[in-house]
C-alpha cells in the first residue's frame, strides 16, 4: 500500500473512530433511566455499532488489496464515496452537538425543535446518498457491487424483521421503548456483519 | 456457469491477481468467476473473449445443449 493511500485510510478510520466517540458521548449524555442499569448500558452500544462496518471493510480492504492495490479507475469511486461519507459524518456530528447543546440551553419553539431534528437527520440522507452513489458508480468493481447489493439487501431484511418484532415485543411484553433513529446504526451493523458471510459464499 | 477460465490462465501461467490487472477486476472477481459461483456481465465476458482471443462460448458453456 502507498503512502499517500494509508496516510488516507488512517486519516478516514481516525475522523470516523472519532465521530463514533462523539456519538457515542453523546447518547451517554441521555441516561435511559427507564431501565435497570444493564439494559440501558447495552443501549449505549447500539449507536457505535457502525464500528463493525468500518472493521468489516478495513480487514476486506487489507487482506485483498495491500498487495494488488486498486487500480486508479477502480480506486477513485472509493475515495469519492470516503469523502462523502466523511462530509457527512462531519455535518452530523456537529448538527447533534448544536442541537443538543441548543435543547439543553434555551427554551425553543416547537417549531424551532422540529427544525432541529430535521437538520440532524439531512446528514444520515448525505450518508444513504453517498451509499446510492458509490452503487450507481459505472467504476466500481462488478463483483464488489453485487456483494454489497446482497448485504444491504440482507441488513435491511434483518433490519425490518428485528424491528418488527420489536414493535410486538413493546406491544405485547413491556419490551424497554427503542428509539426509531437507532434504526440507523443497527441497519450499518448487520451491514458490517453479513458482509464475511455474502463474501463466503462465492469462495 | 462452467467455464475454461483456469485452464486459460494456466496456458498463460497467470495467478489470479495477473489475470485480475488485464481485466481490471478484483482478484475475488476472478476466484468467484473460475469456480462458476459467479457470472460475468457481458462486458467482462467480452473483455475476458477478447483478451484470450476465444469466442465466449468457446469459453464458458450454459450447459443447455446437454439438458436437451
Amino acid at each position: 500500500m502507498s503512502p499517500q493511500k494509508r496516510q488516507f485510510m488512517l486519516r478516514v478510520s481516525g475522523l470516523f473512530i472519532a465521530f463514533m466517540a462523539l456519538e457515542w458521548g453523546a447518547f451517554t449524555f441521555m441516561p435511559r433511566e427507564d431501565l435497570p442499569y444493564g439494559l440501558s448500558v447495552l443501549f449505549y452500544f447500539v449507536p457505535i455499532l457502525p464500528l463493525i462496518a468500518l472493521f468489516s471493510l478495513a480487514s476486506h480492504y487489507f487482506r485483498n488489496h495491500s498487495a494488488t492495490p486498486l487500480s486508479p479507475r477502480r480506486a477513485a469511486p472509493v475515495r469519492r464515496y470516503m469523502r462523502r461519507l466523511g462530509i457527512s459524518m462531519l455535518l452530523y456530528a456537529v448538527f447533534l452537538m448544536a442541537s443538543i447543546v441548543a435543547l439543553d440551553q434555551f427554551t425553543l419553539s416547537l417549531h424551532i425543535k422540529t427544525f432541529l431534528a430535521v437538520l440532524t437527520t439531512l446528514p444520515i440522507g448525505g450518508l444513504i446518498w453517498a451509499m446510492a452513489l458509490f452503487m450507481a458508480d459505472p467504476d466500481v468493481d462488478e463483483f464488489e457491487r453485487m456483494i454489497l447489493t446482497r448485504s444491504i439487501l440482507l441488513s435491511t431484511a434483518m433490519t425490518l424483521f428485528f424491528t418488527a418484532m420489536w414493535g410486538f415485543m413493546e406491544n405485547f411484553a413491556e419490551a424497554p421503548d427503542f428509539p426509531l433513529y437507532l434504526i440507523v446504526p443497527v441497519f450499518f451493523g448487520l451491514f458490517g456483519l453479513v458482509q464475511p458471510f455474502v463474501r463466503r459464499g462465492f469462495k | 456457469m462452467k467455464n475454461t477460465l483456469r485452464v486459460l490462465r494456466a496456458e498463460r501461467r497467470w495467478s489470479q491477481a495477473v489475470l485480475a490487472e488485464h481485466l481490471d477486476v478484483s482478484r475475488q472477481s476472478i476466484n468467484a468467476i473460475e469456480t462458476g459461483k459467479y457470472d460475468p456481465s457481458l462486458p467482462l465476458a467480452f473483455a475476458i473473449s477478447r483478451l484470450f482471443e476465444r469466442r465466449i462460448e468457446d469459453i464458458f458453456d450454459d450447459q443447455v445443449e446437454e439438458q436437451k
